[in-house]
């Protein structure tokens, strides 16, 4: 980037539930903006602009929800954008602020996700519409089947098991004990993992993150003014790319064969390529993945290049990825702990700016200087990448 | 601020192309590189305005990333009016992160009910069971701005399918360029609230986008108008501050062109080209309480 480099002022989110009945679709907005500009030391008279972050309207059953919250983040008088790449929605918010700011289009941007999916029946119903009606809805293809046949490759080519899988959600579940705002807070053990009931091949209940309710915001700002507050963090580097809908395009493909997901890596290199980082797994102290499924989050340690190819097994078999491992993932508890769709990779930028900032309270792994945080959307199909430091370039 | 349109291609908008959804686009993007003199290897982004309502299904883009251009490659979408994704298009190249991206942007209503999709923006439990509908708030909100119960023509806007893109790039010698955006600006008045002008989001983000311009209104040499199909151009000329006589709009105004209107307006203005500063503006919403704006200069 050759403008001003963007930062991170501060971070607020709600709590997460199946259903939060407490609060009508805005008030769940205002608490997370309440708190995100409480956070950043920032009135909302600095703000110039919004950029709101939901997926697809259907889960909130009001088109174009963001008008409906705009007292509610105080958007009126302001540029609002609402953006849109599906799960990978709240990754891109703060990617199209931090342009807008290095732009000089605008100085401070305030980032809003949102998701309340239980104003839907079947979240499962609404995520099937994004099939062909005809070849696809049919045979219930579907998210978790999807990801079933990723695991199921996973298997065939790197020797997935399922003591893998169960590891990491024990590690995830283990590490929400930390995190006050997250949706599933409680102790799980492997065994209960394996038990846990059957979703579709490989995939179990326990393996798998719950749906939420929920907003989150982030308040961004140059590093220059961000440098006169208390604390920031500073985006270093930023990516982004999409792969091909069709999961038969994908198969045959050395580069992946659809175990590993291909579009992750691209936007991490991209990352990395912008904030001049050579080796990740050396140089990153703390990850935030966005990983809804336990054997996806083994798959990104390899797209990630935490991992060399085929080896993501190794780092769940070293516990390299645990609180106390080289290089924790999810210290949060992560998406497979709460899962506001729309708003779940916002809630991974924010963490991670908590992280560099030392301000992750119980669950801040010690003298986290740069951390990852990224979000995905589609079967494997939309990615981001963020990589945020403690100081600024 | 300067990001040069090297290219564009429009599909027309008719009631019913009789295309694929993935052909109407391909035909814009690629018809699109072709007028830029690019291949889609030298684009490093695609952004894109679509609406999944519109298109009928949950995440309109999804199956659109050949297309539009976007596989392998930055995928931005936004959910408002295009000229937000050239805002965004803009601030990619300004920021110095990409040297040529795509902005698509489209709406495929023969395939949506119209009628059915604009009450669902409304307040579900207060405001959509009373069957208000969004030119019933527009009325309400007029009728408190005058002070006095304005009655609102019912107007049939029809639907149609359209599909836009063009090429923005850095200036760069030797490359293209039909025009350059040379300012951007957006506001957002009050959902469904009285207290404010209706025009005052538009006025705001034309002020905000000839400041970024570096201009005045008096500069301003033609406006082209997407949107705002209930609103004649008196008022819309007052509110952005200059002569009625430079209000230019398509010639099938009750048209519904979805996300596409600000881009298309703004395209409709380089074929021909109009000669000095245009300023590109783009109302929309229940009662006009978003409102995006672009400066176009032709060189």
């Amino acid at each position: 980037m050759s403008g001003p480099q963007a930062a991170v002022l501060g971070f607020g989110q709600t709590r997460y539930k199946t259903s939060r009945l407490d609060v009508g679709t805005p008030e769940l907005v205002f608490e997370a903006v309440s708190r995100a500009l409480a956070d950043a030391d920032t009135e909302l008279s600095e703000i110039d602009a919004v950029v709101f972050a939901s997926a697809p309207e259907v889960f909130e059953g009001v088109y174009e929800p963001e008008r409906w919250c705009l007292d509610a983040f105080g958007g009126v008088g302001k540029p609002v954008i609402r953006v849109h790449t599906g799960g990978a929605t709240g990754g891109s918010g703060p990617l199209a602020a931090a342009r807008l700011i290095s732009a000089g289009v605008y100085e401070t941007v305030l980032v809003v996700g949102l998701q309340r999916t239980s104003e839907t029946a079947d979240a499962q119903a609404v995520f099937t519409t994004i099939f062909d009606p005809i070849y696809e809805q049919d045979v219930q293809l579907n998210v978790i089947t999807g990801i079933a046949l990723v695991a199921s490759r996973q298997m065939k080519y790197f020797g997935l098991t399922e003591d893998h899988m169960a590891w990491i959600s024990v590690k995830n579940f283990t590490n929400a004990l930390r995190n006050p705002y997250a949706h599933l807070q409680k102790t799980i053990t492997e065994k209960d993992v394996k038990e846990s009931r059957s979703l579709a091949h490989p995939l179990r209940l326990l393996h798998t993150c719950p749906r939420s309710d929920g907003s989150a915001a982030v308040v961004m700002t140059t590093a220059a003014k961000a440098k006169t507050k208390a604390h920031a963090a500073y985006v270093k580097g930023l990516g982004c790319a999409a792969d091909v809908y069709r999961i038969g395009d994908r198969l045959h493909d050395d580069e992946s064969d659809f175990a590993i997901p291909r579009a992750q890596a691209w936007a991490a290199t991209e990352a990395y390529r912008e904030a001049g980082i050579t080796n990740p797994r050396r140089e990153l102290d703390v990850v935030e993945v966005y990983a809804p499924f336990a054997n996806l989050e083994i798959a990104y340690y390899e797209s990630l290049q935490l991992a060399p190819h085929g080896r993501g097994i190794e780092l769940v078999e070293t516990g390299a990825t645990a609180m106390d491992g080289d290089i924790p993932v999810v210290p949060s508890g992560g998406c497979m702990t709460a899962n506001p769709i729309g708003a779940t990779g916002l809630v991974r930028f924010g963490e991670a700016a908590l992280q560099v900032m030392g301000r992750a309270g119980d669950h801040q792994v010690d003298g986290a200087r740069l951390a990852l945080a990224t979000a995905c959307g589609g079967i494997d199909q939309f990615y981001t990448a963020a990589v945020l430091a403690a100081e600024p370039d | 601020m300067q990001a040069v349109i090297a290219g564009y291609h429009v599909l027309p908008p008719e009631p019913d192309i009789p295309m694929a959804l993935d052909e109407m686009i391909y035909t814009a993007t690629s018809g699109a590189l072709r007028d830029a003199g690019l291949g889609i290897a030298d684009v490093s982004g695609s952004f894109m305005a679509a609406s999944d309502l519109y298109d009928g299904r949950a995440i309109s883009t999804m199956t659109l990333t050949g297309s539009t251009g976007s596989f392998r490659r930055n995928e931005m979408r936004v959910c408002t009016d295009s000229l937000a994704a050239l805002m965004l298009a803009v601030a990619d190249i300004e920021s110095g992160v990409s040297d040529a991206v795509i902005v698509c942007t489209w709406s495929k209503l023969s395939d949506a009910d119209r009628d059915a999709i604009l009450p669902l923006g409304l307040e579900p439990v207060y405001s959509r069971g009373l069957g208000f509908h969004p030119g019933v708030a527009l009325a309400l909100r007029t009728s408190a701005e005058q002070a006095a119960p304005t009655r609102l023509a019912p107007t049939a806007v029809r639907s149609v399918d359209v599909a836009t893109a063009l090429i923005l790039t850095r200036l760069t010698p030797g490359r293209r360029r039909r025009a350059d955006v040379v300012g951007i600006g957006a506001s957002t008045g009050p959902y469904l609230r009285p207290g404010a002008p209706v025009l005052a989001p538009v006025a705001k983000a034309a002020a905000a986008a000839l400041t970024s311009a570096g201009r005045k209104a008096g500069d301003v040499s033609r406006v082209r108008v997407a949107g705002m199909q209930h609103l004649d151009d008196a008022p819309i000329a007052d509110a952005v501050g200059v002569p009625v006589d430079l209000i230019a709009r398509r010639p099938e105004r009750y048209v519904d062109l979805g996300y596409a209107a600000g881009l298309h307006a703004l395209l409709s203005g380089l074929e021909p080209p109009d000669s000095g500063i245009t300023l590109v503006i783009a109302g929309g919403g229940l009662s006009m309480e978003t409102a995006y704006a672009a400066v176009v200069e032709t060189p």
